[in-house]
């Protein structure tokens, strides 16, 4: 570890004068951060002292004329730190029912038992908010921070283990049309996958992360990868697409190889093809001799030879490198040496295809190709120069993980279409799947837009440009022309002030599929996906309707139903900080339109009023002390400056582009520390992606024997 | 559940460090060890299923004579309940045992389970397909099936399982059209749930689909390949020259290990016609699935005729129906009505749970005993056991009681290529738990006590929720979870979110499997329905074992 530690330092002084080029992180160099690594104390675990005093105030003043400590009986609240409290058992962070601080007070209904404090009589209610928000709060409150980071650098930290982990269904499918699309061009491989149905026979990924998480290789995984092999190699032999196959790769690097007929290849032809096509499936050239693992190219230049003809040889070729471990896994075997036999570093190709894959989910084309072969990539510069370009197209990447990450894959099933609310709200609309769809897509468009313009990572969350392009979204959003089919600042449609701002106010965020929004699912879903706040499931011993929306009320907002039916002493310490992140976007419908009232139907399905919507919201107990935002767009600015989210878009991208299964464990990871203090320091989008790779040791790989 | 397999590559590990130095070609391996690295069988799953109802009593299943087939509780403790073993049963002509299965069965009790308390999520009946899976069949009566349209059963779950099934073999459904496999065995073609499509009940029509008319090979027939069989050999070798890389992780190489086995298990399905093995007799006997329980010759017919179709792997799913429904016992117009229905009534002198309980070992003398017997009898050559040890037979009557949702029948035949343990009678219920009470379709014709004892059947103690035997099977079969779970298909129950308060807060169902098909998101629970049919079965059960194989002792 420590050999690898100097090889990380050496390369930090080598490359200590240069710095980037036409890259807005110009200022940070690929060098550590050689942040000293003090372990935080127990006493600095939870935090929120406001909260705490405020906690405190109350047991002041009804809890110590007994509670001096004095007695076994009466313990003693006088307690200097929240650590304190949890360590004499009083409270368990973030569980009420779990802490006796909490579950003794005669205010306490949830269950059974003893509940006779205070003697004198119950707390007032906001009193008791005091106490239960403070226990609450206890879970969310994250490890500190050091030197102003929400994760740390440790200099002895070694690289990842990169094992091996098989192509997600996306990058599978993408290699393939990349890799054939060289020969027939991508009309005639899209018709080619399509005629073998292979999107859809792929298994779909299943992961408690991202669908690069999911390592599962199952008998469907075999069957179906072997089934598309054998149909697509068979399929590339006939017809002219034969030849088209040859030329192609052969003219990638003809060497002395001559050849008149596709169908008769000489032995050189033969090697060349092979050669090339492999360099292009595997992101690699074949091993040539047995210094390493074995003579890949021989392995295949064999099938010429057991094969009848040479298109069967080129059959065979095919369906082995298309089933091969080199083009199925990302496994990292592609490495040399280091003076610590622990950790390899990356060949050049090895971290182009890495880089590939992160920012273009697939294999590299050619570009990357010819400056693994041409430049040493574990050099600063030429590492720099190769994710400048991987980063020019993030589309389909950044697609992919906005979907997952604001878990908007798919949107909620129409319901109670019948309902007259139903049929007011979406008068002029279609509401169909194509209508969810572009919801979806116009939130991946406009992530991809940032990206692409090089704005900061906050647009996100304020930017007013509409990526609207489907009539039936643009009546939604009462808006006249389309987005263009290229967006940039100077051409873009933008909504009128004060309507909407950034992701959280697009109709895929706030669709509901039903006549009626439901604010604690908005509320859920922010805190949840965006700002990675942990949400405890409800409480058992909930009555009956607990889970069922409000009834409607002829006098009644939306906001007024959730909050009435929510402010129960069992209800309150939870929705106290989830409805106000869900009442900041009242002002928009169950489909995302804008309302500055809102249709009100009684109990009898009847139109009966228009009541004002209002989107102020107290954020006190929610998110933070002294934080009141006005509309949804303030809240939008918010979240786009606040901790949380940057610390919980860190720990998504990185998990998404290193294929982890679960999130990190730890907040000590030198990648995620230089992509947080990029983020907190105005990062553009597109920067902050870059950033995940930037590490030194990203070009390493560490081996567990 | 025990899981005997041993991964290949495991095994090769465990070999030695010398050697995964060289490349591990299976040519260089002495014989012996060669032998043991092909532990991944061809699999096989027959369910057979006898129509309606059979009573049974406090101490289970079923008794046959005036004196209660009395198995007592068992006398051993494991995680899932108590378990002995069922050759301290051993069936002579006076033991308990015998009256259920004779002497048939004497030879293979280490190959068979006996496991009673697997209770519904609800009340069912008709032939409903819950037995494997999921919905109702008789629309007539269950005018809410519809909500379940696209749940397949697993007989159907299995056969299109491309790890299971490569080559696409047909599904094998035979028995009666109404009241057989077409009532409990369903795709999902077209949108709405349809009923599996029986090869019909005639012995001949069955021969024709196993033999394809006659035409498959006789003894020494070649084995027919694809194409690609040997270069996948070769892709093989490609995949253990890359994981004796020096450059390779420990992790690389469990990962790598794994894709090797799962590919191993594409190519050795690549070959249709396995063995020299192959042998389709002449059919014996002309008759009908319908007659098995009362002919003998024709349900050994059935089983000589399955067992020919596995050793020739025309087929690999077997769901048959050997049911009886109207005019076959004591002249009754429709033994559904005037015996299941009526289990105290009397026929000729007989109880009629006791005609019921004679049907349904009748089916298991004449035809599941043979099957038995043949498969234990012929040796599968891809790892030396048994075709019976690499099976699973599945053998059951439709219902627990009248239409009721505990305690379902089942026996267990085969150790799925080792991935079940077996010889024991298994009891998964919670006595202490007391026992719950059965009622027909309305309240006043409540036909079991929930009190031991009485002059009626009593033995709904609190036992496990049948859906994880559904899930034990396939998973023993090779499938995993991702194989048959998804929310498309399981919506009825799949994350419910408004069942938690009476299930210990739970939040999330998913899994195979369905008691009754009520339509949870439109009805109202205070409903008769909900509070008669499903509402047991939810308060019952701790559903968070929903997903959970079944423990079996070791």
């Amino acid at each position: 570890m420590k050999q690898f530690a100097k090889v990380l330092t050496l390369i930090s002084l080598t490359n200590s004068v240069l710095f980037f080029t036409n890259c807005t992180l110009s200022s940070q160099k690929d060098a550590l951060v050689l942040v000293p690594y003090n372990p935080p104390s127990t006493s600095e675990l939870v935090g929120n002292l406001s909260r705490f005093d405020a906690m405190k105030q109350v047991l002041q003043a009804k809890c110590m004329s007994c509670h001096t400590g004095s007695t076994t009986s009466a313990p003693n609240f006088n307690l200097a730190t929240e650590e304190e409290f949890i360590n004499r058992g009083l409270v368990v962070a973030g569980s009420l029912a779990e802490s006796k601080l909490v579950f003794r007070l005669r205010n306490y209904t949830v269950d059974n038992g003893v509940r006779n404090m205070p003697p004198t009589g119950a707390l007032t209610g906001t009193e008791y908010t005091l106490i239960t928000n403070w226990v609450s709060m206890l879970t969310r409150i994250v490890p500190p921070t050091v030197n102003g980071n929400e994760f740390v650098c440790n200099p002895n930290e070694l690289p990842d283990s990169l094992n091996a982990r098989r192509l997600s269904k996306n990058e599978y499918f993408n290699s393939l049309r990349s890799l054939f699309s060289r020969a027939l061009g991508t009309t005639e491989t899209d018709a080619l996958l399509t005629q073998h149905n292979v999107f859809a026979r792929v298994p779909e990924d299943v992961s408690i992360t991202f669908a690069t998480g999911d390592k599962n290789f199952s008998a469907v995984h075999a069957y179906e990868f072997f089934a598309i092999a054998n149909s697509l190699s068979a399929g590339l032999i006939e017809g002219t697409r034969l030849s088209q196959f040859v030329s192609t790769f052969i003219n990638y690097n003809r060497g002395t190889c001559a050849y008149t007929d596709a169908a008769n290849l000489n032995l050189d032809c033969r090697a060349t093809l092979a050669r090339n096509f492999l360099l292009r499936a595997w992101g690699r050239p074949a091993e040539t001799t047995n210094t390493n693992m074995n003579n890949e190219l021989a392995s295949f230049m064999q099938e010429f030879q057991l094969a009848t003809s040479t298109a069967a040889g080129i059959e065979a070729i095919i369906f082995k490198a298309l089933l091969s471990p080199q083009f199925l896994y990302h496994l990292q075997i592609s490495v040399e040496t280091t003076a610590d036999p622990q950790v390899h570093r990356l060949t050049s190709y090895a971290i182009a295809r890495r880089i590939a894959f992160i920012f273009n989910q697939t294999l590299p084309d050619e570009t990357l190709l010819n400056l693994a072969a041409t430049r040493n990539l574990a050099d600063e510069t030429s590492f720099i120069e190769a994710v400048n370009y991987a980063t020019q197209n993030l589309d389909s990447s950044l697609s992919q993980f906005t979907r997952e990450w604001l878990h908007i894959k798919q949107l909620p099933a129409y319901r109670d279409q019948t309902h007259p609310k139903f049929q007011l709200i979406t008068q002029g609309l279609t509401a169909n799947e194509n209508l969810k769809s572009v919801m979806i897509r116009e939130v991946t468009d406009l992530v991809n837009y940032i990206a692409k313009n090089n704005r900061p990572v906050s647009e996100l969350f304020t930017s007013n440009v509409s990526l609207a392009r489907d009539p039936n979204l643009m009546q939604l959003y009462g808006q006249n022309t389309p987005a263009p089919v290229t967006v940039t600042e100077q051409n873009a449609v933008r909504f009128p002030a004060g309507e909407r701002s950034g992701l959280l106010t697009r109709a895929a965020m706030l669709f509901s599929g039903s006549h009626s929004e439901n604010p604690i699912l908005r509320g859920i879903h922010i805190r949840k996906y965006l700002m990675c706040l942990q949400m405890s499931d409800p409480p058992p011993g909930l009555p009956a309707d607990s889970f069922t929306p409000p009834a409607l009320d002829a006098n009644l907002t939306t906001r007024q139903r959730y909050h009435n039916k929510t402010s129960g002493t069992s209800c309150v310490g939870c929705h106290s900080q989830i409805n106000p992140v869900g009442f900041a976007f009242s002002k928009y419908n169950a489909f995302g339109a804008f309302q500055n009232t809102e249709p009100i139907f009684d109990v009898n399905n009847q139109l009966v009023n228009n009541l004002s919507t209002d989107a102020r919201v107290n954020l006190q107990l929610a998110l933070a002390i002294n934080l009141d935002t006005t509309d949804a767009m303030d809240f939008s600015e918010y979240v786009s400056r606040s901790k949380e989210f940057k610390k919980c878009i860190t720990e998504k991208f990185y998990t998404y582009a290193n294929g982890l299964s679960e999130k990190p464990a730890s907040n000590i990871s030198c990648s995620m520390n230089r992509m947080y203090q990029g983020l907190d320091a105005g990062s553009t989008l597109q920067d902050f992606f870059k950033s995940t790779v930037l590490d030194s040791r990203f070009r390493f790989r560490k081996i567990d024997r | 559940m025990k899981y005997n397999r041993m991964n290949r590559r495991m095994f090769l590990q465990g070999t030695g460090k010398t050697l995964l130095s060289i490349p591990v070609l299976t040519s260089l391996l002495p014989c012996e060890l060669w032998a043991q690295t092909t532990t991944a069988p061809t699999k096989r799953f027959i369910s057979v299923i006898q129509g309606y109802d059979l009573g049974h009593n406090a101490n289970w299943i079923p008794f046959t004579g005036n004196n209660a087939f009395n198995i007592p509780q068992p006398n051993r403790i494991f995680s899932g309940g108590r378990y002995q073993p069922l050759r301290d049963f051993a069936p002579t002509n006076s033991s308990v045992l015998s009256t259920y299965a004779g002497s048939a069965f004497s030879p293979y009790l280490e190959s068979m389970n006996i496991l009673r308390s697997l209770d519904f999520t609800g009340r069912y009946g008709h032939g409903g397909a819950q037995v494997l899976g999921a919905i109702s069949a008789d629309a007539g009566i269950r005018p809410d099936r519809g909500v379940l349209s696209t749940i397949p059963t697993i007989d159907f779950v299995l056969n299109s399982h491309r790890g299971f099934n490569p080559a696409g073999l047909p599904l094998i459904n035979c028995g009666n059209t109404g009241f057989g496999p077409d009532n409990y065995s369903y795709s999902s073609v077209g949108g709405i749930a349809a009923n599996a499509t029986s090869v019909g009940e005639e012995l001949l029509r069955i021969y024709n689909q196993l033999f394809s008319n006659g035409t498959l090979p006789e003894n020494g027939g070649n084995s027919i390949a694809h194409p690609k069989y040997n270069i996948l050999t070769r892709v093989l070798e490609d995949y253990t020259r890359v994981r004796n890389s020096r450059n390779i992780s420990a992790s690389d190489r469990t990962t790598l290990d794994n894709t090797l086995d799962k590919l191993s298990d594409v190519q050795r399905s690549l070959t249709r016609v396995s063995t020299a093995q192959c042998s389709h007799l002449q059919l014996s006997k002309t008759g009908s699935v319908f007659q098995i329980p009362s002919n003998a010759a024709v349900g050994r017919a059935l089983a000589d005729m399955i067992t020919a179709a596995i050793l020739c792997d025309s087929a690999r799913v077997f769901t048959i129906g050997a049911a009886s429904i109207s005019g076959l016992f004591q002249a009754q117009a429709d033994d559904h009505d005037t015996i299941s229905h009526n289990p105290f009534a009397s026929f000729n002198g007989k109880p009629s749970w006791q005609i019921s309980g004679e049907r349904h070992a009748a089916t298991m003398r004449n035809f599941v005993a043979p099957l038995v017997q043949n498969l234990a009898s012929a040796i599968d050559p891809t790892n030396g056991r048994s075709y019976l040890y690499n099976s699973l037979i599945y053998s059951t009557t439709e219902s627990g009681q009248v239409h009721g949702w505990g305690s379902h029948p089942v026996t267990l035949f085969g150790n799925a290529g080792g991935r079940l343990t077996s010889g024991n009678y298994i009891d998964y219920s919670d006595r202490s738990k007391g026992a719950f009470m059965g009622a027909d379709s309305d309240d006043t014709l409540r036909l079991f006590s929930n009190t031991p004892g009485t002059v009626n059947f009593s033995n709904n103690w609190y036992g496990t929720h049948y859906n994880r035997l559904l899930v034990t099977i396939l998973q023993s079969m090779g499938l995993a979870p991702a194989d048959y779970e998804n929310d498309t298909l399981n919506r009825q129950l799949y994350n419910r979110t408004d069942i938690g308060t009476d299930n210990r807060n739970l939040t999330s169902l998913g899994g195979y499997g369905y008691g009754y098909p009520f339509d949870l998101t439109g009805a109202d629970p205070t409903s008769w329905g909900f509070r008669n049919y499903v509402y047991p079965g939810l308060s019952n059960h701790d559903l968070r074992q929903f997903r959970n194989p079944l423990s079996l002792p070791t």
